[in-house]
């Protein structure tokens, strides 16, 4: 059994917690955020690797608090990641630049090596969205893989894990 | 040829050569004499010192033993010249040690200290000093091993980067919270109490998370991070003991947890160390065996106390009944209360002063019993037959072959003799006899 440790990065109310809710196995009360500033959450995944076999892969996944002037989250949380899920809320834009910011803070103790991905959550009120999807897509470095999701449908979160756990198996930033 | 001038164009051509070997070889020449007066430039010495010292290092220790007595010296003039000076320099690294081996002690020396002030006076703690005594060993030590309670339920290795388990071991029939995450919640725990508190979780680390009767002992190398669940009350060797086990994982599996990328099983051969962690220390606190048994000698000493009590009244009321009895049947005597008074027969009535000692009496009732008998009796002129008869004994002198008895009230008078009968009848007569009970007196013939 090969175990993974990913972080999930991004603002406050980006939908980081309710994005993982529905798909990882928890013991955890969600009051872990505001005291120690993280939640720890586990998933398997089972994806494909390039050379065709199937392998189980634990996440154990690091649901870190978005940080704010109030609020420093230990630098120290990061470390031992082998992947970033940078999530941002579609409505807002503004929460885009702050997933790039904290992802920045998070490399400088990981590295650059790592695989990271952008998930622009709040797919399911995308016509609300005060940019359209593809423009804010167009602006995000194409390394990050930009995914539109929607932790209230479910889409693409699924997909959003697998795709980041075969890229941390293979080794690809 | 001039032999003279052939020596001399000899001389020549060797002072000739001698001169063009110097303008030749001039170079060579300095090279060669600074070599042979070794006067070798510090520069130049400085320029290769550091990779020549890396590159003995590499193939042996002998530059460590050679500068081993200068450096030696150097420290020891450096004390004698300024203490604080080298205390300041050693101070970061020998703090936090000395600290933490003050603190150990002090806790350890606390643990023993509370158990044997439990337990100096009782019987087991003077058994604890006997066995001191007879092994040698410090009656706390004694204290220490007997007073183990504790019982590790789950040893963790994490990962000290990524907080992931590499490994884990449990006691049998131990139901663990799912290890993946507890171990993240323990290593994001770590960081956030190094992170809140100033601390640095290297030099700091956190050693120990308590909560009601479970204790988590923390040990960390450069690797791993060893979490020890404990039930109960663990004693600070324990900590030592982690701390031990961790250093041996990481000196013989270090290269194997450096490379760990998330997969357990490149860890499996580790498990038997963690084990031994298991195994360490599984002596259960037995209760005290009187503790135990206290509840049964309680119930026993309740039972023997009501089974005496019970034969003990069973016996007073026997006894009660017996002196009842026994004065009921003695003429003379009339029994007004008979009780029992903390186990005592006490016995109230009226007796007539012929009634023969009523010592007797209660003696003859209570055969082989030891029962306490209080009378408490006022004199009365009984009329009761016998009492009269005796009276009457008492009152005129009967001839021989004469007998008296009194029934319903009539005192028969009875003999062989006739004449003898009639003259005590006679006697009796005189007496009187309303007195006594009597209305008359009559000669059987």
């Amino acid at each position: 059994m090969i175990r993974k440790k990913i972080c999930l990065l991004g603002s406050f109310a980006v939908g980081k917690t309710s994005l993982v809710r529905r798909f990882v196995h928890s013991i955890f009360s969600e009051r872990y955020h505001t005291t120690v500033g993280v939640k720890i959450d586990k998933k398997a995944v089972q994806v494909r690797v390039d050379d065709g076999s199937l392998t189980e892969v634990t996440l154990v996944i690091w649901d870190v608090q978005g940080e704010d002037r109030f609020q420093q989250i230990p630098k120290s949380y990061y470390r031992g990641s082998s992947g970033l899920l940078l999530v941002a809320d579609g409505t807002r834009p503004t929460t885009l630049d702050s997933a790039i910011e904290i992802a920045e803070t998070a490399s400088e103790v990981i590295g650059k090596d790592v695989p990271q991905r952008l998930l622009l959550n709040k797919g399911d009120l995308v016509a609300q969205w005060e940019v359209p999807a593809p423009e804010l897509i167009r602006k995000v470095d194409p390394a990050l893989e930009p995914r539109v999701t929607s932790a209230k449908t479910g889409a693409s979160v699924d997909e959003a894990f697998r795709e980041i756990t075969r890229s941390l198996l293979m080794g690809e930033a | 040829m001039n032999p003279n001038g052939s020596s001399h164009d000899k001389r020549s051509a060797a002072s000739k050569l001698a001169e063009l070997r110097s303008v030749l070889l001039s170079e060579e020449r300095d090279r060669l004499e600074r070599l042979e007066h070794r006067e070798v430039s510090s520069e130049a010495v400085a320029e290769v010192l550091p990779d020549a010292i890396l590159a003995r290092e590499a193939k042996d220790d002998r530059v460590a033993r050679a500068l081993e007595a200068t450096v030696k010296d150097g420290l020891f003039r450096s004390a004698r010249k300024d203490p604080q000076e080298l205390a300041d320099a050693i101070h970061p690294a020998l703090g936090p040690a000395i600290r933490s081996m003050i603190q150990a002690s002090l806790r350890q020396s606390m643990e023993s200290l509370n158990v044997a002030l439990e337990n100096s006076l009782s019987p087991k703690g003077i058994g604890w000093r006997i066995e001191a005594a007879r092994t040698g060993k410090p009656f706390s030590e004694v204290v220490l091993l007997k007073t183990l309670a504790f019982r590790v339920d789950q040893v963790l290795l994490v990962d000290k980067d990524s907080g992931i388990i590499m490994s884990d071991v449990h006691a049998p029939g131990f139901e663990s919270e799912d290890v993946d995450m507890v171990a993240g919640m323990l290593s994001a725990i770590r960081d956030f109490a190094a992170d809140s508190f100033g601390a640095s979780a290297e030099e700091t680390p956190l050693e120990e998370i308590e909560f009601q009767g479970l204790t988590l002992i923390l040990a960390q190398g450069p690797e791993a991070v060893l979490a020890l669940v404990v039930r109960g009350n663990p004693p600070r060797a324990l900590h030592e003991r982690a701390a031990e086990v961790v250093e041996r994982l990481h000196v013989e599996y270090g290269a194997e947890m450096n490379d760990f990328d998330g997969e357990a099983s490149s860890l499996a051969p580790l498990e038997p160390l963690l084990e031994e962690l298991l195994e360490q220390e599984a002596r259960p606190r037995k209760p005290s065996k009187f503790m135990g048994l206290l509840p049964k000698i309680l119930g026993a000493a309740l039972v023997a106390w009501l089974l005496v009590s019970g034969v003990r009244a069973y016996q007073a009321r026997r006894d009660l009944g017996r002196v009842e009895r026994a004065f009921a049947a003695t003429p003379g005597f009339v029994l007004t209360d008979a009780s029992l008074d903390d186990g005592r027969v006490v016995v109230r009535g009226l007796i007539d002063p012929l009634v023969e000692d009523p010592g007797r009496i209660v003696d003859s009732a209570l055969a082989g019993t030891i029962r306490e008998v209080d009378l408490e009796l006022r004199p009365f002129s009984s009329l009761d037959a016998a009492i009269v008869t005796r009276r009457l004994r008492q009152l005129v002198t009967l001839p021989e072959g004469v007998g008296l008895e009194v029934q319903a009230g009539d005192l028969y008078v009875s003999g062989i003799d006739p004449l003898q009968c009639e003259k005590a009848a006679e006697a009796v007569r005189e007496l009187p006899l309303q007195l006594l009970g009597i209305q008359a007196v009559i000669v059987r013939r």
